[in-house]
């Protein structure tokens, strides 16, 4: 199976729920599901040597990130810790891994890698022309569309222009750290300046050429050229939309339960689902 | 006599903030079927007043604006979307102007605007596509394409959706000669079906032969315009640059190639030296290679084959090599001019009191004294040229690198601005022949992944 050929409206549809589902989900298993699913749904896709090594790094510090840093600094009660690093004093409460810091980052950080996997599998496995007809054909203004389409085609630009003005800085003989790391902030924080000019530039080229060619902002979204959304798929999209609206009012039966708003005895059996499963 | 397509009379037109009107009085028509041509140094208002006649100016640009406009019978101010698409525009750079990611997606752009069904628009596309030679590239992204093509793909989205008039902003500038000659019969043709046609261009060589009048532009003002064969473009004067004799080599380059990663080499087998006191001019159409070329020397890009050496150091206090963008903007990071200038030298680890000194010098000698205080970006676009290579030059670097130092400079500032240079070794690129040959020791032609030496 090759998820890369599903159609791009599929692929809105899987990412749609994977991200919603990473936001609704609170235990840890449901959660390790959900992101093995998005890894297998990208894996599926045969990304590149590249888009993997990327990926790879993402997901490693962002998880451990995540982790170390909920483990070092958790707040809530209970704790456990599991050791310390530096011992608590009369006057310092210790700086000490705690359990559940862990567990919550891990939690925290498994949202973040499926939706960051789904994301990925929805951008590198969809050709830039069958994506943006896409985005394009969505029940939005084409002012709204065609805004985010153009965001996402000028990265390559805004990331060759830092490219240039860092290489520019060094040939400036500029040396990260060289006189300081005050100088070296505000020298870093400075090439927001040329970039954001550059992007009004860019924004007045892209306006002048749409008010020039009979593009009007308001109009609705038009399907041409996009690929017609196969039966089997859009069935399949719809169920797995359904799935995702069928955890949320799940999740919502069961915080009325928990407020004491609600309570139903039939709803039992689901109760316990969503207490030990979602 | 046929009525005519454009009338425009005493037009004035001051920018917002502008320092000076950049069009007065301008009065010229233009009949149907007509090709038109634009002509003026950089600067003289050539693609303003294109913006002005797609209607850009004043309807979405602000300023001050007096005169009449009337096209294709339609009293300006209009707004451009009113007149599309019997005015149709090809913009100066295609690159920042191209909206879609492949070459069908762009051409079909206005069609798709104005609601034709997906069978016409194909059908019109197609031949577009074929107008400008380009058939069987509907499915290639723009961004795989040369400049050249990009260029015509540009002039197809116009044509798709056959305009009465076309506008177009140097649609030369990215063209070898054959292609350029090409582009230039396919105008002439279709200005001889009816269509009316007013190009801006400085390749004069090129246009000049293919139009029936010209509207010469100086400064803003127009100082001809009839018949084309009644033309003759005024004389450029230069001041004389001094001439050193060569030294040692400073830079040497063998079997140099460059390719970007998936597309075939910008340049092959280069084996160059440079030498001290050379003031080398690089020729060649855009798109050729010649920033990349200045990217290598400047370690900016690796070689994919041979070596670069640079067989010099640089003394304590200056830069060995230095490097004006051919986007200046890209190398302004500060908040005021001064300090900007005093980047580099506080980089070298000088003290305050030479800063200044070299800050004060390069204002001097770049006319940036009165700009000291001000933002760089509030600056017009010759001044931050200016604060640009100043930027550079309070390095005192051995080696000076320019990709395109004559934008938005008149000749005259040009040879001002290289006459102020102290390196040891200048090296910059232009597309204008004659500045090359007449302010240049040396001439370098990039043509075909090669670079042939110039006889001057």
């Amino acid at each position: 199976m090759n998820t890369r050929k599903l159609h791009p409206y599929t692929k809105f549809g899987v990412s749609f729920l994977v991200s919603g589902l990473s936001v609704i989900l609170d235990r840890p298993l449901s959660l390790a599901v959900l992101t093995s699913l998005a890894l297998v749904l990208l894996l599926l896709s045969r990304p590149g040597r590249q888009i993997l090594k990327t990926y790879l790094l993402l997901t490693v510090t962002t998880v451990w990130g995540i982790m170390v840093s909920q483990g070092l600094f958790y707040q809530e009660y209970p704790r456990t810790v599991l050791f310390c690093l530096i011992p608590p004093g009369e006057h310092f409460a210790g700086l000490c891994f705690i359990k559940e810091g862990f567990l919550y980052g891990l939690i925290q950080s498994l949202r973040l890698v499926a939706a960051l996997s789904a994301g990925l599998y929805l951008v590198t496995s969809t050709p830039q022309e069958a994506f943006f007809r896409a985005v394009s054909a969505l029940p939005l203004p084409r002012g709204l569309t065609l805004m985010a389409v153009s965001a996402v085609r000028f990265l390559p630009t805004v990331a060759e222009d830092l490219r240039l003005i860092r290489k520019a800085l060094r040939l400036k003989g500029y040396r990260p750290l060289k006189r300081g790391i005050l100088y070296t902030i505000k020298v870093e924080l400075s090439v927001i300046y040329p970039l954001l000019s550059q992007a009004v530039r860019h924004s007045r080229s892209l306006a002048d050429a749409l008010l020039t060619r009979g593009f009007d902002p308001l109009s609705p979204s038009r399907r041409l050229f996009l690929s017609p959304w196969p039966r089997p798929e859009k069935i399949l999209t719809v169920l797995l939309l359904l799935l995702g609206l069928g955890v949320f009012v799940l999740k919502v039966l069961f915080w009325l339960y928990l407020q004491e708003v609600l309570y139903v005895e039939s709803l039992r059996p689901l109760y316990a689902l969503v207490r030990n499963f979602l | 006599m046929r009525k005519a397509s454009i009338r425009v009379k005493n037009l004035s037109y001051r920018y917002p903030e502008g320092t000076g009107p950049a069009l007065e009085g301008i009065s010229f028509e233009v009949r149907p079927g007509e090709v038109f041509l634009l002509a003026g140094e950089t600067g003289s208002g050539k693609s303003t007043l294109l913006s002005v006649l797609c209607g850009l100016i004043p309807a979405e640009s602000g300023g001050e604006f007096s005169g009449k406009v009337e096209v294709l019978g339609r009293q300006w101010p209009v707004a451009p979307g009113e007149i599309f698409p019997e005015v149709a525009v090809g913009f100066q750079n295609p690159a920042e102007h191209l909206l879609a990611e492949t070459v069908f997606a762009e051409v079909a752009f206005g069609l798709e605007n104005l609601g034709f069904s997906p069978l016409e628009i194909r059908k019109r596309v197609a031949e577009a596509l074929e107008s400008v030679n380009l058939s069987g590239f509907e499915d290639r992204r723009l961004s795989e394409l040369s400049g050249g093509e990009r260029q015509r793909v540009a002039l197809a989205a116009a044509l798709a959706v056959k305009p009465r008039l076309l506008l177009l902003d140097e649609p030369l500038a990215q063209l070898d000669p054959q292609t350029a000659h090409r582009v230039m019969t396919i105008l002439r043709t279709l200005a001889n079906n009816g269509l009316t046609v007013i190009l801006a261009e400085h390749r004069l060589d090129l246009a000049l032969g293919f139009a029936d009048r010209v509207c010469f532009l100086e400064g803003g003002r127009v100082a001809f315009c009839g018949p084309s064969k009644d033309f003759r473009p005024p004389a450029r004067k230069f001041p004389l640059l001094p001439r050193a004799r060569p030294g040692e080599v400073l830079i040497s380059l063998r079997d140099l190639a460059f390719a970007r990663p998936g597309k075939s080499e910008v340049f092959r087998g280069i084996t160059l030296d440079f030498r001290a006191g050379e003031r080398v001019a690089l020729l060649g159409p855009n798109g050729c290679g010649k920033t990349t070329f200045l990217h290598l020397l400047a370690g900016l890009l690796e070689p994919t084959a041979g070596r670069i050496e640079i067989r010099t150091k640089a003394p304590t206090g200056s830069l060995l090599v230095g490097l004006l963008l051919q986007d200046p903007d890209l190398m302004l990071i500060r908040e005021s001019v001064y300090a900007e200038l005093a980047f580099t030298p506080e980089n070298l680890g000088l003290s305050e009191k030479e800063i200044q000194r070299r800050v004060k010098l390069v204002a001097e000698k770049l006319a940036l004294s009165d700009f000291l205080d001000r933002v760089p970006f509030a600056l017009s676009r010759g001044q931050r040229l200016r604060v640009a290579l100043g930027s550079v030059i309070t390095g005192h670097p051995r080696i000076l690198l320019l990709d395109e130092p004559t934008t938005a400079q008149d000749p005259r500032n040009t040879a001002r601005l290289l006459a102020t240079l102290s390196a040891d070794l200048v090296i910059f690129s232009t597309h204008d022949e004659e500045v090359a040959r007449v302010l240049a020791t040396r001439v370098l032609r990039f043509e075909d992944g090669e670079i042939r030496e110039v006889n001057k």
